[in-house]
């Protein structure tokens, strides 16, 4: 995340630097969200450190390990799941859940799963493709649940 | 927060802009990173209160980049909430590497990107830029650039407040405020922007040029606007 201002022209630089002291100043949210975090907190396990020392590990043992988590969801959800791997090598959740008929709890499971794995790991294009996948079928499976409804 | 109406009208509300910020507290860019990282080790360790510390810290920093983004107060807020969920799951991910508040954004523009690529909005975006790439705008655009329309105005920023940009920022068409935000506001490079928008790089430069062009315009007359009132 760089700037290089000298390409720019003298008035776009007023406005970089104006703009640049917005990051740091922010806008304080009009009420306190504090105390809906902290609900939220409740209902969440602990972090993902607690009692452990900190990750450090390559990204892919990360990926590794989410991929298994849900390949592990996925066998305790419908036993005898065919395996289907992607481009990535990892589980085709997607694909497996879109033929459940709970596929969408599934989806949603692995979802947040893979939300707090990309968070661990921002910039893991693998688990960024991964959850675009699976939001892509989570719209299919839905629209196909509501054309099943619409014809029965 | 697919669902959820954008009223862009509420943007032009109260809009407050903390000047002494808890994220940017007095202490030096050393100290600061010694506090985060202590605060992060208790937060990892389960430490509630150390959590909260981090929120106020940073809570101004986050919801601005998150209001930016969304350009709506209940998305924004809902977003803010969200980040600092994950935030609190995944504290044992931050190693200390850089301001504890850039890798809160981080996370807020994960979340952001994830719900904005499973949307239409994406599509919309794209075809809202390619449109402007290949208008009659590019022309307009270099005009400005060689100092003709505008130039009389060039001034007028020295004169402008954050509160001000905040809100012509606001009333930018979506590509050229992401555009802007992520790279004036947040400082991600053209490629990176590209990356995150799933764009050319030359209509992210483009975009940015207009951005910036429409916004001195806009501080422009709503300096004269002040001035005549």
């Amino acid at each position: 995340m760089e700037r290089n201002p000298s390409q720019t022209d003298p008035r776009d630089r007023q406005l970089q630097r104006l703009a640049g002291q917005l990051r740091d100043t922010g806008v304080a949210p009009e009420r306190d969200l504090w105390p809906g975090i902290n609900a939220a907190l409740d209902s969440q396990d602990q972090p993902s450190g607690l009692g452990k020392t900190r990750r450090t590990g390559p990204s892919g043992l990360r990926i590794s390990a989410a991929a298994a988590a849900l390949a592990l969801m996925l066998a305790a959800g419908w036993g005898g799941v065919r395996t289907i791997t992607t481009d990535a090598g990892l589980p085709d959740v997607a694909g497996q859940a879109a033929e459940s008929p709970s596929g969408l709890a599934v989806i949603d499971q692995a979802l947040d799963e893979l939300t707090l794995a990309l968070a661990d790991d921002p910039e893991n294009r693998n688990l960024s493709h991964l959850v675009l996948v699976v939001h892509k079928t989570r719209g299919n499976l839905l629209r196909r649940n509501t054309e099943n409804l619409v014809r029965n | 927060m697919t669902g959820v109406a954008i009223n862009k009208d509420e943007r032009n509300g109260p809009v407050v802009i903390n000047r002494k910020s808890k994220s940017s507290p007095a202490a030096g860019p050393g100290e600061i990173l010694a506090i985060d990282c202590g605060l992060a080790d208790r937060a990892a360790e389960g430490d509630r209160a150390a959590f909260e510390e981090i929120y106020r810290r940073y809570v101004n920093r986050v919801y601005g980049l998150c209001l930016r983004l969304t350009n709506d107060v209940t998305e924004a807020e809902i977003l803010t909430q969200d980040t600092f969920v994950k935030a609190w799951m995944a504290i044992a991910g931050y190693a200390g590497h850089g301001n504890l508040g850039g890798w809160l954004g981080r996370v807020a523009v994960n979340l952001w990107r994830d719900q904005y690529r499973a949307t239409a909005r994406r599509g919309r975006l794209a075809a809202e830029m390619t449109a402007y790439r290949f208008s009659n705008d590019e022309a307009e655009a270099t005009a400005g650039m060689a100092g003709g329309a505008g130039s009389s105005r060039d001034g007028v920023i020295d004169l402008l407040t954050g509160l001000d940009l905040e809100r012509c920022i606001a009333r930018l068409p979506e590509g050229g405020r992401l555009v802007f935000v992520f790279h004036d506001v947040e400082g991600y490079t053209h490629r990176e922007i590209a990356e995150l928008l799933d764009l050319a790089t030359g209509t992210v430069k483009a975009q940015l040029h207009r951005a910036r062009r429409l916004l001195r315009n806009m501080l422009a007359e709503d300096r004269e606007a002040a001035h005549g009132a």
